[in-house]
């Protein structure tokens, strides 16, 4: 079976050409394929070309395995995937990780949104406190003292 | 890219960074999704980082409330005055924000002073507004006198339901029940009843593909484990009730991939109907009595005896064989040296995992490594195993001419040993293994955490093996 490519154009005119196994990881692509026969290329306007190239990476890593053992891929390569996947996050600063959080639910990759809501709920706010996730995130304090004892006082046992 | 209106504003720039709250900015659903990753104690603790998060956490359609996790533990906290509480009032409220809005997931974790009354209102609650994911581990509700509501026996929208409790009553009857939707199902408990046996309770889930029954009883002695859905089982009984040997067990589970199943030694398994079998874990107690009866009944010593019927579980066996990967316990071993002779050829077997017992032999291990041809892969857990007279083919426990015999046809290129303690018992049949698998590429050999340094003697003799059999 000959390998048929797909275009993607990031919103500032960066050009990907992907094999369609690996664009087709994403849901919405279908769609825009449907929608714009007609056009080789498809555009994604919401999608710079930094985290499309993300996206691409993560994308390509996961479809070869799921290729390799037709669909049912051993534990040890389920194992050296997760620690890819944790090594690629590791790697991202906030922006990008908030921006491929935003691209792969555009885009309706349900492993990789999954993968970076996990890592923003694990590393930025699991088991820390109110003012370590303020800061971290760069959240502004709009309670007074008052107002925040009494939201705390609302789900008190929240900070038991 | 800035846009660049003046070089002097440009230089004046360096050096900052514009700091954005990124996290306020998604959309509720995406930090809806992002909660769901975190304990609903977790994501209550959002808030108070602004307004802007001040009751979200308690909208989102996933919850999870477990009443014995705390942000700084102490000891006896969960107990102190107040603290349960503060607990009940936390779940209320969080109800009561969500309103009538749909629930996808409901995870409560709750026990002893917990007033069951409101854990009644709770699930019915969730039950009400189409919960499909209901996770419930409820110890000592109610002096453990709790019952579930009888409407979650028959939700049309739960789609998995996990229970957990140290006694759990499925108390309703089949035909009180009814789960459409349900895909998996498990039931964990030191003791599961349940009102109906399987044979009538399994049709009320009708889409069931995942069921795992942890510490059930079989309520009559012959039951049918029956379900063209099923594609992945386990079954685990305690016997510790009416039944212990149970009389007949049948599976006509067409679809089945994955089986683990431990239970007592059945006298017979008249249906087994798993042809799709990929994964089979196969754990049948004998005790240490009936251990001593089956050795003398498959030397021909013993007649009339309920052991000569375990014989049957070689029906059980074919029903099986044409799993790729299969692991057997330490009592299975024994049951299964009833039916050597007559034991099927495993002819897609590629990893067979034996855990071994000092009380318990290896009769059946040279015809389960002759009956499987295509053997890559071989784990034993614990080399050492009870001496019996049948030993001496596939280990060297004892002296005979053919020994070895077992080992010269099979195929297995990795070998894994785990439970290796050190002993000069398992190097010699370390050795054994080394010169009669012909086509061994690796073998692993593991040591149990709990020896912290391998003896100076067993290393020095892993070394020369490594140099002589590389």
């Amino acid at each position: 079976m000959s390998k048929k490519n797909i275009v993607l154009k990031s919103s500032n005119g960066i050009i990907f050409e992907v094999e369609e196994a690996v664009a087709l990881q994403s849901e919405t692509i279908p769609y825009m394929i449907e929608d714009d026969c007609a056009n080789d290329t498809i555009p994604l306007a919401n999608v710079t070309g930094d985290i499309l190239a993300l996206v691409i990476e993560y994308c390509k890593k996961h479809v070869v395995v799921a290729d390799g053992d037709g669909g049912g891929s051993s534990s040890s390569s389920q194992e050296d995937l997760k620690n890819w996947d944790a090594q690629f996050m590791n790697d991202l600063d906030q922006s990008k990780i908030f921006n491929l959080l935003l691209a792969a639910d555009f885009l309706n990759i349900k492993t990789l949104f999954d993968l970076t809501c996990q890592f923003v709920a694990d590393t930025m706010i699991k088991g820390k406190s109110v003012e370590e996730v303020r800061r971290t995130l760069n959240i502004e304090k709009d309670y007074t003292s008052e107002e925040e004892a009494k939201a705390r006082q609302e789900n008190e046992w929240a900070f038991k | 890219m800035l846009p660049c209106k003046c070089a002097t504003h440009i230089t004046f720039k360096v050096g900052f960074v514009y700091l954005m709250d990124l996290l306020s900015n998604l959309p509720d659903y995406v930090r809806f999704h992002l909660f769901s990753f975190l304990t609903t104690k977790e994501a209550a603790l959002t808030s108070v980082l602004s307004k802007k998060w001040r009751n979200l956490f308690a909208l989102a359609p996933s919850l999870d409330l477990d009443d014995s996790v705390f942000l700084h533990p102490e000891w006896g906290k969960r107990e102190r005055h107040g603290i349960l509480q503060s607990f009940m009032v936390f779940v209320d409220r969080v109800l009561s924000l969500q309103g009538d809005s749909p629930i996808k997931r409901f995870s409560l974790k709750c026990g002893e002073g917990v007033d069951p009354d409101d854990v009644d209102r709770w699930i019915r609650n969730v039950l009400d507004r189409g919960v499909s994911e209901l996770d419930l581990s409820i110890d000592s509700v109610g002096d453990g006198d709790y019952i579930l509501p009888r409407e979650m026996f028959v939700s049309s929208t739960l789609v998995n339901l996990r229970l957990a409790s140290e006694y759990l009553h499925w108390w309703v009857k089949a035909d009180e029940t009814f789960l459409p939707m349900l895909k998996t199902l498990r039931l964990e408990s030191e003791m599961i009843i349940c009102g109906d046996k399987m044979e009538k309770l399994l049709p009320c889930f009708p889409v069931l593909e995942e069921l795992a029954m942890i510490g059930i009883d079989w309520v009559v002695a012959d039951d049918t484990v029956s379900s063209s859905t099923l594609k992945k089982m386990t079954f685990h009984t305690t016997g510790m009730r009416k039944i212990q040997n149970p009389k007949s067990v049948s599976f006509d589970t067409p679809n089945l991939r994955f089986l683990a199943y431990s239970d007592f030694s059945a006298e017979d398994y008249p249906l087994v109907r798993m042809e799709k079998l990929d994964v089979a874990r196969i754990a049948l107690s004998v005790t240490n009595d009936q251990t001593k009866r089956i050795r003398a009944a498959s030397n021909g010593l013993l007649k009339d005896d309920v052991v000569l019927r375990f014989r049957n579980v070689v029906k059980l066996m074919n029903g099986i064989k044409n799993v790729h990967e299969l692991q057997l316990h330490p009592d299975t071993m024994e049951v299964l040296s009833l039916c050597c002779e007559s034991m099927p050829m495993f002819n897609n077997v590629k990893m067979l995992v034996i855990t071994s017992d000092e009380d318990r032999g290896w009769q059946t291990m040279p015809v389960l490594l002759r009956n499987c041809p295509q053997l890559e892969n071989l784990m034993i857990h614990g080399l050492v195993h009870d001496v019996t007279d049948k030993c001496g083919d596939a280990c060297d426990c004892i002296y005979r001419k053919d020994k070895g015999r077992s080992l010269i046809s099979c195929p297995v290129k990795m070998f894994v040993i785990r439970g290796f303690t050190g002993t000069v018992r398992e190097m010699n049949m370390i050795e054994h293994f080394l010169d009669y698998f012909p086509c061994l590429e690796e073998v692993d050999v593991y040591m149990d955490a709990k020896y912290l340094e391998v003896p100076y003697h067993v290393l020095e003799r892993i070394q020369e093996f490594d140099f002589s059999y590389t």
